[in-house]
């Protein structure tokens, strides 16, 4: 909004103490007696000019001036090609700590020689209209304050609490300053008269949401089975989990569990899959009272909503785990093994924003990122029998192999003024590693031509603009196992078929750092 | 399966990635790999192991217009590097030998020269013994390769196995496998009738194949691969495909019955 400076033809014409003559249409004859009031410069100063930090770059340790030139209002203010012209001057102030202190002063002009207590310097908070005012004085100061941030939400999303904290327009604060003088000097004119300015308190409070991931676990899921001889059938599973928040060494916990037992004559369809031991709580769960969201260095409270994210990759775990599952229906007189080490979102997430002072009269939005995280470090072990049925006959296989994704993010960013672009970075990676068929020694055997592999996908996109808060979407989708195998039996020939040895899912897990939608808290982890 | 004792089981246990490549034992092929995606596989090759000096072979071809680097193709694990490593291993029939429980007998575990844009094989040879005698290819008659006579007689002998087969007359096609049978049967612990069954058993399974058709016998596309030595003999198209076998196939399954020919007491013999 551009100040106003009322030309001189529409102020009250202060002409002397005596101004009555005007009032008789020029009708006295008397002389007049001009009193000079007026100014030549307004200045608006706050207190961060010229000591800008923490509150940003402020550099105008002239401060904000408005001066006039033959009825021509000018200032110093600079203004920037791309960015919002203006000449409100914006802070930033706490709305109840750290207020910002505008100082005022007119400077110049002719002196104030008329009866009206001018200069006259008003103040006005736009939103209460409560003013302060000022008289007889050149110079003037008051307190600006943005407003207090009222929870207002229910039950959120995290995204939805952290958008609530991010940039909230509702608590900037306008003041209105009104200069006002009679404008009359002794040559008439050019007096100034009236000048109005506005100032806007942003809110000054810096948030710094951060997370420090461990890495989730390693487990071993194993059944193996063997024939030690032609009468009895030797089973064991082994299942060892590590678990801790990582932090160090003395920190983790290490649990093995180890059971063997000896059936005799079993049937494949007696052999039943390991039960599977629940953990009490999962380490992401403490991991995620790790998470801080702090505004101005201090915990902000009833903000847990934004942590619930972890509820996703716990769930995300829970499902990469279950892919294991297939193993168990596919010939469990062969045994199977499923050894995963699983890292997601492991590592050091900062992200600050914040309204910021910049070097001229404006305040912009700040934010900064730091990401220095492993997004998804999936190594697998496999191996599980299956029978490939051709020309009458079932092959029996073993198929193992290693299979592994992994995602890395290290990112820096920050936005300044002269870039408010919406920051967006997108990760994806694919599955590597090949599998292996064996097959049970005879002359029936099967070998993949082409890709036996493990289809997975990971992809995440990180966003953050002056507009949206920090989120990260991603998803896992598992392209099951498919293969081209060629199945050799002897005497019979050989036939190549597509195998589809695990069905897909698409995505297998998703989430979003903070979540989207509200996510269910696991009862337990597994 | 049949049988209760033990019968000693020799296979090779591949893994090329990186590479077009054929594996052979004593002369016999294999197994192919494509450049294009890695070969994990264990096929069993009893029947061509000897007893005494047995070698083992990779062979190495040149990659496709000769600039196209090892391990190139569209595979996901391009990323590894090229291997190659080929075991010879002993095991028991039946038994499903779980990796990294190998017992292996011979390992080639071949580092391919720098220029791979050029053919080149590698090999490694062990000694070794099996129960199963000596094996009728091993006293083959050497093909001769330039002899039209005798290619005109190899052509006539397919020509009329296809074409039974073709009439689902079976019985010539496994006549002229008796040796087969023989032989081989028991390193599988089979009986030679049992295996003879397997094909008769199998073929009403393989002529409802979608889209099933045998390819018909073109002795223009006749390509006679002498192997072992030439004492064997690999009847294949020009393009490397049994001659017996199902018309191509757009997608689905597809039957191919590889066969190998000897000369023995002067008939000509599918040993294999």
């Amino acid at each position: 909004m551009k100040p106003s400076v009322g030309p001189l033809d529409e102020m009250p014409l202060a002409i002397g103490d005596n101004a009555s003559g005007l009032d008789h249409e020029g009708e006295s004859d008397e002389i007049l007696v001009v009193d000079p009031c007026d100014f030549d410069r307004v200045t608006i100063k706050c207190s961060h000019m010229p000591d800008p930090d923490p509150w940003g770059n402020r550099k105008m340790a002239d401060g904000a001036q408005f001066w006039w030139e033959r009825g021509t209002a000018k200032n110093n203010l600079r203004q920037v090609q791309g960015r919002p012209y203006g000449e409100v001057i914006e802070v930033v102030a706490g709305a109840v700590r750290y207020p910002d202190k505008i100082s005022i002063s007119l400077d110049g002009g002719p002196g104030y020689t008329c009866s009206h207590n001018h200069p006259r310097i008003t103040i006005t908070e736009e939103r209460s209209k409560e003013a302060l005012v000022f008289e007889g004085k050149t110079t003037a100061e008051f307190e600006a304050k943005s407003r207090e941030l009222l929870p207002v939400l229910s039950n959120p999303t995290g995204l939805q609490l952290l958008s609530f904290f991010y940039f909230p327009d509702g608590t900037s604060n306008t003041y209105v300053v009104e200069v006002e003088a009679c404008g009359c000097r002794s040559t008439a004119g050019d007096g100034v008269g009236r000048s109005r300015h506005e100032v806007l308190a942003r809110p000054i409070d810096l948030y710094k949401l951060s997370l420090s991931l461990p890495a989730l676990k390693k487990t071993t899921y194993e059944k193996s089975a063997g024939i030690s001889d032609r009468l009895s059938l030797v089973t064991a599973e082994e299942r060892t989990v590590e678990k801790g928040l990582g932090w160090s060494e003395s920190d983790r916990e290490k649990t093995t569990t180890k059971k063997a037992s000896e059936k005799h004559l079993l049937s494949p369809k007696q052999i039943t899959a390991p039960q599977v031991e629940q953990d009490d709580v999962h380490p992401l769960v403490e991991a995620a009272r790790s998470f801080k969201f702090e505004r101005d260095g201090e915990d902000i409270k009833g903000t847990e909503a934004i942590g619930e994210f972890i509820y996703t990759l716990i769930e995300a775990e829970k499902q990469l785990k279950e892919i294991s599952d297939f193993i168990r229906d596919f010939q469990p007189q062969v045994g199977w093994k499923f050894v995963y080490e699983l890292e997601l979102f492991k590592g050091e997430l900062s992200c600050e924003w914040g309204f910021k002072e910049w070097e001229d009269h404006t305040v912009y939005r700040w934010w900064a990122l730091e990401v220095a995280m492993t997004l998804i470090a999936f190594k697998a072990e496999v191996r599980f029998g299956a029978g490939f049925r051709v020309c009458g006959c079932t092959i029996e296989c073993f198929v193992f192999g290693n299979f592994s994704i992994d995602a890395k993010l290290g990112l820096s960013a920050e936005a300044s003024p002269e870039d408010p672009k919406p920051f967006e970075s997108v990760i994806s990676s694919e599955s590597k590693g090949e599998l292996g068929l064996r097959s049970r020694l005879g002359g029936d055997w099967a070998h993949a031509e082409g890709k036996l592999v493990v289809s997975m996908k990971f992809t995440a996109k990180v966003q953050l603009s002056t507009k949206e808060p920090l989120h990260i979407d991603w998803r896992i989708d598992y392209g099951g196992i498919y293969c081209h195998v060629v199945g050799h039996v002897k005497w019979v020939g050989a036939i190549d078929r597509k195998w589809k040895v695990a069905e897909e899912k698409k995505p297998l897990t998703y989430g979003s750092i903070p979540a989207r939608d509200k996510p269910s808290p696991p009862a337990t982890a597994g | 399966m049949e049988g209760s004792v033990s019968t000693p089981c020799f296979y090779l246990d591949v893994h090329i990635r990186g590479y077009d490549a054929e594996v052979f034992i004593n002369g016999a092929p294999i197994l192919r790999s494509h450049q294009s995606h890695a070969i994990r596989a264990s096929p069993a090759v009893s029947e061509w192991v000897v007893q005494g000096r047995n070698e083992v072979r990779v062979v190495i071809e040149p990659s496709p217009g000769g600039d196209q680097p090892p391990g190139s193709g569209d595979d996901s694990s391009a990323s590894e590097p090229p291997l190659v490593r080929v075991a010879l291993c002993e095991g028991e029939v039946g038994e499903l030998v779980e990796p990294g429980q190998e017992r292996e007998l011979a390992v080639l575990d071949g580092q391919p020269p720098p220029d791979d844009s050029l053919a080149h094989d590698q090999a490694l040879t062990v000694s070794l013994s099996h129960p199963w005698g000596r094996w009728r290819w091993e006293d083959g008659v050497v093909f001769d390769p330039v002899d039209a006579a005798e290619r005109a007689e190899l052509t006539s002998f397919l020509s009329g196995i296809v074409s039974s087969v073709a009439a689902n007359q079976l019985d010539p096609l496994l006549d002229a496998s008796r040796i087969n049978f023989e032989e081989v049967a028991p390193c599988y612990e089979f009986s030679p009738a049992a295996a003879r069954s397997r094909l008769p058993s199998a073929w009403s399974e393989i002529v409802s194949l979608p889209g099933w058709a045998l390819a018909p016998f073109d002795p223009e596309e006749l390509e006679l691969r002498r192997c072992c030595g030439g004492r064997v003999l690999e009847p294949r198209t020009r393009t490397g495909e049994p001659i017996l076998r199902q018309v191509s196939v757009s997608e689905g399954p597809r039957w191919m019955f590889p066969m190998f020919l000897s000369r023995l007491d002067g008939r000509l013999e599918i040993v294999r």
